[in-house]
């Protein structure tokens, strides 16, 4: 199972849950096949992933109080599950998003350095 | 902070886990229905769609599981479906699963209930915080160690404060209880002012007793209820505080109710009602003040920071002191006072019975590791029937260590409800065990589970599952999924399930030589030679009420209770006693001739016992006179004093003469009595002892509070106690009925213990065997029926029965062979530390070495026969057709 995972996953570790509080933050609520089509929108179909594997990231994120979720109706007339940021899933995105910030420009100086 | 939240949501989910899973799917399904809405929309037909749906989600059915795992924690629920899957497999074979509870509620059940006995005699402590500190006084005399004080002497040492901070004293004592109506026997205890603050304890309801309660002998009637006394003899009735009751027809008025976990000196007595030493009278019939009458028990609590050789040093040097105060003329007068540690309570009895206690828990820890052993060849022979499944479970992707910790939780269920019958075993052995021990006369003794038992019973179980379960489990996930490589385990297999028996056969062959040496030593002790003949003969005790020794009239009136009692229909005579042969008591002096040649003045004889008797005592007892004649009418109070001795002490005194008609010096007459007579020798107290010199006076000469009326009939003990209670009531009444018995009873009354320790061995020796016979049994069976294909061939090509059942019979006899190899030796090992408890049996007796290895080899025999008959009755043809 593990080795699947590390064969199709391009996401390193953790990003799928920053990238998932980003998104929810600029779309407001979502549900998950709603979070998978604005991600492969926004990556021009770069990011390529499984969208069942959304599903653990979304748990995580709701277990650690960053999003919740809430039942809702679909335009389509459809009960599906809609995740939103909370207050705390507010300032966790600000924090990884500097954090992230500071190791890419980290990484730049690094790699650009070494040539 | 973060983890915290995260650790609250997996434990939530953990509880609401079949919501969680229903929304999941919903959620789910939701999303593939708008992936396939899309795809649709895009033009794709419904099939295409529907696929590609499931394409672009990923595996449904994984994306679950990794979502289940992130959902809780993946052990602890792994672990709940392997306890539920555990529970099915054993619900699906329940005959295996009834035997193996059945085998261990057995073997931890007598584990429990002996543990019960360690933990209230040896391990409980006095439940206050300066248990260290608590010590008992005791008194060394010339000979031996007494722990009883009177109550001067108590006094004296309770004014050592600068060695004591506290010590208080307690007496135990049967008494008649009328609460207006009935009257009740019931267990009263005699405490000083301060013994409920020495414990500190306190009342549920009223007050406990307090120093003022105790200060003026007499002036104190009242009493505090043990709650249990409260629930069970009052009805849990709150309006009994300041209510008169009669104790010995004294009336005592109740003033509290003590709590129920209050449990005082003795960690393994109970007591109903405790009364100040101050009201001593009513209920023993001494005075307090008597510095004659050792009754009191004592408890002190060291002053904090004492060094404990200077509290030695300290008392040793009062001990002087103390005995000035103390009259002259008694045995006890010259005692050095001491102490020693009573942390866990008074000593009772906890020295006398640490190493039977002991002896019992190696015993019952025998039993269990039989009772495991047996398991164990339950468990791998499961296993083998359960090979396919294991490796089908191994092949569909079960982790072997997975495999394993079902197989070891399917054990601990096992063990743990094995562990709840057990422990309603125990307290069933436990109601038995306090029955044999405590006989008629201690119906008080307190021992009961509690935390730390149940914590033992636990330990056990778990200890239990690992013990059998390891193996088995090992064996198990050994299973290859490829049929043809079984090889290796297989045979290590089998030579585990073979020792397993000789294990047992040994284990058991200890437990039985053991069974067998009790037996015969409690048999050799119940019919030893006494001297006189204890067949039906009622021991009725005489107690006085008065505060003096009897005389006057209260000596006719027994005189005339005594003639009444031997005008009875069916009495062949009757006499009076004081104390009674084999009752516990015991009165001793040293005797020297007196008179004489020089050499005979020179003899002294220490240590000899005195009974006070009336006529017809010899006659009763059917003690031969041997000489001279029996006390008569003549040998009153004011006659010459006068002595019958035996056989023993004529010859120690006066060897090679006719001692009738010499004077005896020494002894508790004042006058030197002159010797009237010789009767046979006899032991006094004891079964055990040797013949002692003995000399009887007449009772009518003797200062006695009380005597034993000892009648020789044949008559039911239940009718004679109310002949004699009629008796004493009309001529008597100055005297109560103290103990009904018969000189049987109290013949087995001294031998209590060595009758618990035969009872419990034969009990455990039993059930050691049965368990071993089921082993060799199962372990034939299962043999049989593996090898039934092997006889059917080895049939079929002309093998005779015979030879079929010498393939079975050499498997019995060299598992057996190897069983005694290996278990005398340990039987007569193990059987060293039984010495002193055996009376002339020794430790490696010949006749129990044969007696145990006849029954081991009949008994695998019997056990063995079924399933190898089952072997010689195969039919070939069947038996190929078989697979």
């Amino acid at each position: 199972m593990s080795k699947e995972e590390r064969g199709r996953s391009q996401i390193p570790q953790g990003t799928l849950d920053l990238i998932v509080l980003r998104t929810l933050a600029t779309m407001g609520p979502l549900h998950a096949y709603g979070l998978a089509l604005r991600l492969q929108q926004v990556s021009d179909d770069l990011l390529n992933l499984n969208q069942g594997t959304l599903y653990p990231a979304l748990l995580r994120l709701e277990q650690q109080g960053f999003i919740k979720g809430a039942w809702r109706t679909t335009q389509n007339n459809r009960e599906a599950k809609f995740y939103s940021l909370t207050r705390a899933g507010e300032k966790a995105l600000e924090q990884e998003t500097g954090r992230w910030n500071r190791l890419a420009g980290l990484m730049e100086k690094l790699l650009g350095g070494s040539v | 902070m973060q983890r915290l939240t995260q650790f609250w949501a997996k434990l939530r989910a953990l509880a609401g886990r079949g919501r969680s899973e229903q929304a999941l799917e919903k959620e789910i399904s939701a999303h593939l229905a708008m992936i396939e809405e899309e795809f649709r929309r895009q033009g794709m037909g419904a099939e295409e769609a529907r696929f590609g749906a499931r394409r672009a989600f990923g595996g449904v059915e994984q994306t679950k599981e990794r979502y289940r795992d992130q959902r809780g924690f993946v052990t602890l629920e792994q672990f709940w479906q392997d306890v539920r899957h555990a529970g099915r497999s054993l619900r699906k074979s329940p005959g295996f699963a009834i035997v193996a509870i059945v085998l261990l509620a057995f073997g931890i059940g007598v584990n429990t209930a002996i543990f019960t006995l360690v933990n209230a005699i040896l391990l409980k402590r006095l439940p206050i915080p300066e248990a260290d500190r608590v010590v008992q006084f005791e008194a060394r005399m010339k000979p031996f160690t007494s722990d009883g004080f009177s109550y001067p002497q108590f006094h004296e040492l309770q004014r050592q404060t600068s060695i004591f901070s506290d010590a208080a004293a307690f007496s135990g004592n049967r008494a008649v209880l009328d609460s207006g109506g009935d009257s009740q026997q019931i267990d009263v205890e005699l405490v000083t002012g301060n013994y409920f603050s020495f414990f500190h304890a306190q009342p549920v309801m009223g007050r406990l007793l307090d120093q003022e309660d105790d200060r003026v002998e007499g002036g104190h009637p009242v009493c505090v209820l043990s709650y249990q006394a409260w629930r069970s003899r009052f009805g849990a009735d709150p309006s009994v505080l300041g209510r008169v009751v009669r104790l010995n027809t004294f009336p005592f008025q109740i003033v509290g109710i003590a709590r129920p976990d209050f449990v005082g000196a003795e960690l393994q007595m109970r007591y109903d009602v405790w009364v100040p030493t101050a009201m001593a009278l009513p209920l023993t019939w001494n005075a307090r003040s008597n510095p004659h009458v050792v009754w009191l028990r004592t408890l002190a609590k060291l002053r904090p920071g004492l060094n404990i050789q200077e509290a030695h040093a300290r008392l040793r040097a009062a001990s002087t002191g103390i005995n000035d105060i103390l009259p002259k003329e008694r045995a006890n007068a010259d005692a050095m006072f001491d102490f020693v540690g009573a942390s866990k309570g008074f000593n009772t009895f906890r020295t006398k019975l640490r190493q039977p206690v002991l002896i019992l828990m190696g015993a019952v820890a025998l039993v269990l590791l039989i009772a495991c052993a047996n398991l164990t060849n339950l468990l791998l022979a499961r296993g083998s029937e359960r090979s396919q499944e294991f490796s089908v479970k191994l092949s569909l992707g079960i982790s072997r260590w997975r495999l394993m910790r079902q197989l070891l939780l399917e054990s601990l269920l096992v063990a743990l409800a094995g562990g709840v019958i057990a422990i309603l075993l125990a307290r069933e052995l436990i109601a038995v065990f306090l029955r044999l021990f405590a006989g008629e006369s201690g119906q008080n003794l307190s021992i009961s589970m509690d935390l730390t038992v149940l914590a033992f019973t636990f330990a056990v179980c778990g200890l239990t599952t690992i013990v059998v379960g390891l193996f088995p489990a090992w064996a198990a996930i050994q299973t290859d999924t490829t049929p043809t490589l079984k090889g290796g385990s297989g045979v290590q297999k089998r030579f585990v399930r073979r020792a397993m028996i000789v294990v047992q056969i040994s284990l058991a062959m200890v437990l039985l030589f053991g069974a067998s040496l009790f037996s015969r030593s409690l048999r050799k002790l119940k019919t030893v030679d006494l001297g006189f003949d204890i067949e039906h003969v009622a021991v009725i005790g005489l107690d006085f009420r008065g505060k003096e020794p009897i005389t006057g009239s209260p000596a006719l009136a027994l005189d005339e209770a005594l003639n009444r009692a031997r005008r009875i229909p069916g009495v062949e005579s009757a006499d009076l006693a004081n104390p009674s042969m084999l009752s516990g008591q015991s009165m001793t002096s040293d005797v020297k001739p007196r008179g004489g040649s020089k050499t005979d003045m020179t003899r002294h004889v220490d240590n000899v016992y005195f009974v006070f008797a009336s006529q017809q005592h010899f006659a009763t007892l059917h003690i031969p006179l041997l000489r001279g004649r029996d006390f008569s009418d003549r040998d009153r109070k004011g006659a010459p004093a006068v002595a019958i001795i035996n056989q023993r002490l004529a010859s120690l005194l006066w060897p090679g003469q006719d001692p009738v008609g010499k004077q005896i010096l020494g002894g508790w007459n004042r006058e030197n009595p002159e010797v009237i007579g010789v009767v046979g020798n006899s032991k006094y107290s004891d079964l055990r002892e040797s013949l002692k010199p003995i000399v009887y006076e007449p009772l009518d000469q003797m200062a006695v509070m009380g005597a034993s009326l000892e009648v020789r009939s044949r008559m039911p003990l239940a009718q004679m106690k109310q002949q004699i209670r009629k008796i004493v009531s009309s001529t008597a009444p100055g005297f109560q009925i103290a103990n009904v018995s018969t000189m049987e009873l109290l013949r087995d009354n001294v031998i209590a213990g060595d009758r618990l320790l035969t009872f419990l061995s034969v009990l455990f020796g039993a059930l050691g065997v049965v368990l071993a016979l089921v082993g060799i049994y199962g372990l034939i069976s299962y043999s049989v029926t593996r090898r039934t294909r092997e006889i059917g061939i080895r049939m079929s090509v002309g093998a005779q029965r015979s030879e079929v059942l010498l393939l079975f019979v050499r498997e019995v006899i060299l598992l057996v062979g190897f069983g005694v190899v290996l278990g005398l030796p340990l039987a007569l090992i193990l059987s060293k530390p039984l010495e002193s408890f055996l009376y002339e049996v020794p430790t490696a007796d010949p006749l129990g070495i044969v007696f145990t290895l006849i029954l081991i080899a009949l008994g695998s025999l019997v056990a063995s026969f079924l399933p190898v008959r089952r072997a010689t009755q195969v039919n070939p043809v069947e038996a190929l057709r078989y697979e």
